[in-house]
């Protein structure tokens, strides 16, 4: 593929594939880039490249969480903790990222990566289901289930606001 | 079942456009190495497999020719009775050849004569004893007195 078509891509997509690659792994930048590298180094370009990309990341993000967990029975203690999975929030009302990200780590692996795909990645349900591996429907019904155990932990109807100093 | 067969269900929304106001965090890629990276991986894999290629391609040919020179089968010699026909031709006659000698021509201030050896051998044979059979043979320093005497009286006969 061209860099001319692959940094509007990466200005696209980056940080939502960096997201996705966390619900599997912590080095998500380190899969995201390769995930970059491979998709430059095709002769043919995919038809879809975003989905080509959450495809590959999602394989590639699995392979290294199996590596690190089994690399991590080896050390004693973390070296480092995991970086904020959402940036601040542009609203004041918004829902508190720690919590949200908290709670998201929370779902089933199936219902995560359906809602951060549809959610961030902008994908649709026919590209979250070619990316999962799963039927439309299955794909509908796990981003509905996982939406509604969100709703009733971070209780929508009163946002668990981020405490912040008023200015005086 | 597609996009728009999915019905929305309106008491998610709120809950889907509260997340979805959360932005994921910066990825820390490093975006101007990345494009450079990228750019070299393109290039390489528009040309990576081209001298592989042409290497493979000869070295298929160079195992062919290899092959074909060590299984090749020895030349056979093959033996053929072939009859080749003389054409037909008339019967030739004889041929008879006349010959004739040239008539000896003549050149001018010689005349012909016949070389008879007995007279240009005869005083030789009276000279040398050797050609008479009946004479003794004679030593050499007798040869060579009666030879001095004949020189110096000429009309004796010894």
């Amino acid at each position: 593929m061209e860099p001319e078509r692959l940094g509007p891509l990466l200005d696209r997509h980056a940080d939502a594939l960096t997201l996705y690659a966390r619900q599997w792994c912590e080095s998500a930048e380190d899969v995201v880039q390769e995930s970059f590298l491979k998709l430059a180094s095709q002769r043919h370009s995919p038809d879809d490249p975003a989905a080509w990309l959450f495809t590959v990341v999602r394989r590639a993000a699995i392979n290294a969480g199996v590596a690190a967990r089994r690399r991590r029975r080896h050390e004693s203690a973390r070296v480092a903790r995991s970086p904020a999975w959402f940036g601040e929030p542009l609203q004041r009302d918004a829902i508190d990222p720690e919590a949200a990200a908290g709670e998201l780590q929370g779902l089933p692996i199936e219902q995560r990566e359906v809602i951060v795909a549809r959610l961030w990645g902008g994908l649709t349900f026919e590209q979250v289901a070619a990316v999962s591996g799963c039927s439309i429907s299955t794909a509908h019904r796990h981003y509905q289930s996982g939406l509604t155990a969100l709703r009733e932990r971070l209780g929508v109807t009163c946002p668990s606001v981020r405490s912040r100093p008023t200015p005086s | 079942m597609s996009e728009r067969q999915i019905p929305s269900d309106p008491e998610l929304t709120e809950i889907e456009t509260a997340l979805g106001a959360l932005a994921p965090s910066k990825s820390r890629i490093d975006r101007d190495r990345l494009m450079f990276v990228a750019g070299k991986a393109s290039s390489r894999s528009a040309s990576q497999w081209a001298w592989p290629s042409i290497a493979a391609a000869l070295m298929a040919v160079a195992t062919g020719e290899g092959v074909a020179l060590v299984s090749r089968p020895e030349p056979r010699v093959v033996e053929r009775l072939v009859i080749v026909r003389e054409p037909e031709t008339a019967e030739l006659a004889p041929v008879t050849i006349l010959s004739q000698e040239p008539e000896p021509v003549p050149r001018p201030g010689l005349t012909r004569r016949w070389f008879d050896p007995d007279a240009v051998l005869k005083p030789t044979r009276d000279f040398d004893p050797r050609f008479t059979a009946s004479a003794p043979p004679e030593s050499s320093g007798s040869l060579l007195r009666t030879e001095i005497a004949k020189l110096l009286h000429p009309g004796d006969s010894s």
